[in-house]
């Protein structure tokens, strides 16, 4: 009986190619379109509160004030400011230190109150007869480090009290210790 | 028929993946995400809003009906460096604090008339305070449940 022997299979091997090709467009796309950073946020090590509430959602068109520490030009260490796993063990006493940023943004006191009173106008009650520096509607967020001086907080809040800023929205961040991620 | 061996007409072809740009593509996956990905602490807030009708307005005299609480700046008691006051009483530690705003906001709530009567309780802490101690004054405050709390700031020169 003859057999019938089929020809042998053509080779199967498939082309990686145009795969690499699809997957390198995924990556750009990815890095063109998603945004992981965010600009507001600076590394702090919040302060600890039972009573902090979970931020979410944030309201939208938030400003965020942080007061973070970080070393100026020149220096390398700073003798003060320790943590041990991620408690507080001495805070940094040294002015110079210490800086106030709002969108990547080292500022000043005169400068934050102008960006303050800025981002104020853009979401305001409307001037009335009876109220003619009417309040801001603007949301804003000071998120701390655990360790910065409490006179940092009040220069943010003393501007947001400002008669040109009147925001009166504020929030301070702060990190539930029994939250889990 | 002579026993021939069918030659097959192709060489089996063996099937091996070339790996390289597997690998090259992990890789650029790997340093992509290493470079971007920041990880932030899980944060919270605490509402503290101000009042909404009134500026920066340091100064006030206290009133017998306001409470105050004082953040004293003491160096030689870390981490915080705070001696804690009620108004001119001291305060051993933020439990003693929490046991005595309990009972000094459940006064005021009783005594007061209208909601408008309650003065806020005021956080005046010293400059070099860190923010921890008056977080902690703050969270105290909020587990007691008082309802309206300001904060201190000094007059404008």
């Amino acid at each position: 009986m003859k057999i019938k022997r089929l020809a042998p299979l053509d080779n199967v091997g498939f082309n990686m190619t145009p795969m690499i090709d699809v997957v390198f467009q995924l990556i750009v796309f990815l890095m063109l379109a998603v945004d992981f950073t965010n600009l507001d946020l600076e590394f702090v090590r919040p302060a600890l509160s039972t009573q902090a509430r979970e931020d979410f959602p944030p309201p939208p068109d938030r400003l965020t004030v942080n007061i973070v520490h970080r070393l100026p030009d020149g220096v390398t260490d700073c003798p003060q400011y320790r943590y041990e796993k991620d408690k507080l063990v001495h805070p940094c006493q040294i002015d110079a230190h210490w800086k106030i940023i709002v969108r990547g943004q080292d500022m000043n006191d005169a400068e934050l109150l102008r960006t303050l009173k800025i981002e104020a106008d853009l979401d305001r009650e409307p001037v009335t007869e009876k109220n003619l520096h009417p309040a801001s509607n603007r949301y804003l967020i000071i998120r701390p480090d655990a360790s910065a001086p409490a006179y940092m907080i009040g220069k943010v809040l003393e501007a947001c009290g400002n008669k040109a800023v009147k925001i009166w929205r504020t929030e301070i961040g702060a990190r539930n210790p029994g939250a889990t991620d | 028929m002579s026993d021939r061996r069918i030659k097959p007409k192709y060489e089996e072809s063996s099937l091996d993946l070339p790996m390289t740009p597997m690998i090259d593509v992990i890789f650029q996956l790997i340093i992509f995400f290493m470079c971007s990905i920041q990880f932030k602490a899980l944060e919270g807030k605490l509402l503290s809003y101000l009042p909404k009708d009134k500026g920066g307005c340091g100064g006030d005299p206290p009133y017998i009906e306001e409470v105050r609480v004082n953040l004293i700046y003491n160096q030689t008691k870390p981490p915080l460096l705070t001696d804690i006051k009620i108004g001119q009483n001291p305060v051993r530690d933020w439990d003693e604090l929490y046991n005595k705003v309990s009972v000094l906001w459940a006064d005021i709530r009783t005594q007061a008339i209208k909601e408008e009567d309650i003065k806020p309780f005021k956080i005046d802490a010293s400059d070099k305070i860190p923010a921890q101690a008056v977080v902690n004054t703050l969270d105290v405050l909020k587990r007691a449940g008082v309802a309206k709390i300001e904060f201190a700031v000094k007059p404008p020169k």
